[in-house]
């Protein structure tokens, strides 16, 4: 029972110093920690009465733990401009890493890292501006065999240092490698922070009476999310978060059961599309982060 | 820490009505904010009459929390009704100039800083005016004012479809009206985010502003927007 009883003075009997500091001290005993649900009664907690939330962007840990942001401020963009990441590039995946004035190419949480508990939620956000322009120095840039092709872009994070080299791809997701047989993507727990850029593909046009081939307008904004709860039981540490790109990719065309599909760097046999020259133009890249309290 | 009085008497003192009104006065000071040192945290105490129930404003789908504000609203097509984001339809003739996407916006009562975090979807359609340019859309993210509020990193661009570029890789595709070279682009499914802290109480709106450019108008025929305001 940590309820303050704090009786009244008496109406003729002459206060004295103890009586007096009482009125405080019977306080000062009761907040050093024995505050409980005997005080608070009836009533209820409002938002006045919380000292946390006066924090300059409202980030206390309760239900929102941290926050983060990254811009590439990448700026120039338009025909053969942005940064190009070209089809069988080295190391792959490669690192969407150009940045423009002051540009940031990951979320880095390096120095003051993320502390992920049980139930906590992870929310990833990113936002990225292409210009495919499929293949430089070739005339016929688009081949009708490459119709379906696309890349891949995926979130990585790094748990394990804080020098931000071990990123690896985020739960639910695959680091997607360039097999021979093609990487599967049955389950569904392996795409959960993948985004699909189209190539090109094809379409049927009214006019020519035929199937045409399409690839992307200039500056075309693609966006994904990605969302993470931990279940399992202790504290992991996040440094960092960046997006991937590899490709081209297509549908695997090689035998797989009815309730798989799978994607694959390149076809072995017959090489049917012609990958070289092509290149994926990226310009502006944002990515928001949010780490909540689940549990 | 616990409340330490500012005065204690000793034994002699004459008692002065300034310090008792001081330490009263720091007394209730001290109970408006207790600290979480106060508290007990070896066992649970609180029961479910001691939290603040969440208040929420079912008409424009809002809900209040001690933890924060969450709300956001969404229009489809059996709504019957749309909104334009082009320069003519929304009174803005200048290309360069940004206007208000109507029926995006949220007002948000803020009353203690807060990370904002904003979402919108929309469906649009886009029409030519005939100009022979492909023309573009280009839908931001603003805080309070369409113009000066916009936040360049939430852009997001619909662009007709080039055909001129497009014959380099079709030859002789002929759905195009000769009068028109370009067509725009017929729909668009996007979307886009934005994060930031707001550090002052008050008032604010945030919602979508647009710029276009040859485009007769872009339509929103579907769309919707949500935010998340965190406190704590």
């Amino acid at each position: 029972m940590s309820r303050i009883l704090n009786s009244s003075f008496v109406r003729g009997v002459t206060v004295d110093s103890v009586a007096l500091n009482e009125k405080f001290v019977d306080v000062a005993s009761v907040t050093a920690g024995n505050i409980d649900g005997d005080n608070v009664r009836h009533g209820a907690v409002d938002q006045q009465a919380i000292l946390d939330g006066t924090t300059a962007n409202g980030v206390n840990g309760y239900v929102l733990k941290s926050a983060a942001t990254m811009d590439n401020k990448a700026s120039t963009f338009g025909a053969g401009a942005g940064v190009a990441y070209p089809h069988n590039a080295s190391p792959s995946p490669a690192h969407l890493s150009h940045t423009g004035a002051g540009g940031a190419d990951k979320i880095d949480l390096s120095s003051s890292p993320l502390t992920l508990g049980r139930l906590d939620i992870l929310r990833v956000y990113w936002d990225v501006r292409i210009n495919d322009s499929a293949n430089t120095g070739v005339s016929n840039d688009m081949l009708p065999a490459q119709t379906g092709a696309f890349w891949l872009v995926w979130l990585q994070w790094d748990i394990t240092s804080a020098s931000l080299v071990n990123f690896e791809a985020v739960p639910g997701t695959t680091d997607f490698a360039r097999t021979g047989g093609g990487e599967s993507v049955e389950a569904s727990n392996t795409t959960q922070g993948l985004m699909i850029v189209p190539h090109c593909w094809r379409e049927y046009s009214i006019g020519s009476g035929s199937a045409v081939y399409r690839k992307l307008n200039l500056d075309t904004s693609f966006r994904q999310a990605w969302y993470h709860r931990r279940t399992t039981l202790g504290d992991i540490t996040v440094y960092g978060f960046r997006l991937v790109i590899d490709g081209v990719y297509k549908s695997t065309t090689l035998a797989i059961s009815l309730d798989a599909s799978k994607v694959e760097f390149d076809e072995p046999s017959p090489a049917n599309w012609t990958n070289a020259g092509d290149y994926v133009y990226f310009g502006r890249i944002t990515m928001q982060m949010l780490h909540m309290a689940g549990g | 820490m616990a409340f330490v009085p500012p005065k204690t008497w000793v034994d002699g003192d004459v008692v002065l009505a300034s310090d008792t009104q001081g330490s009263v006065d720091d007394l209730r000071a001290y109970m408006a904010q207790l600290e979480a040192s106060a508290v007990r945290s070896d066992k649970a105490w609180i029961e479910t009459n001691h939290i603040m129930r969440g208040y929420y404003e079912p008409i424009i789908n809002r809900a209040h929390f001690i933890s924060g504000v969450f709300g956001g609203h969404v229009h489809t097509y059996p709504a019957g009704m749309f909104t334009y984001t082009s320069h003519y339809t929304g009174g803005v003739l200048g290309s360069s100039a940004r206007a208000h996407v109507p029926k995006t916006t949220v007002d948000i009562e803020v009353s203690r800083p807060m990370t904002l975090f904003f979402q919108w979807w929309a469906f649009p359609f886009m029409r030519p005016d005939g100009d022979g340019s492909a023309g573009s859309t280009n839908i931001y993210i603003y805080l309070d004012d369409p113009e000066t509020g916009s936040q360049s990193s939430s852009r997001k661009k619909f662009i007709g479809l080039d055909i001129t570029a497009a014959t380099s890789l079709v030859t002789g595709e002929l759905e195009v009206p000769s009068d028109v070279s370009k067509r725009p682009l017929q729909s668009y499914m996007a979307g886009g985010f934005h994060l930031r802290t707001i550090t002052s109480p008050g008032t604010y709106s945030m919602g979508l502003s647009t710029m276009t450019d040859s485009i007769a108008k872009t339509q929103l025929v579907a769309w919707g927007v949500s935010f998340e305001g965190f406190y704590l």
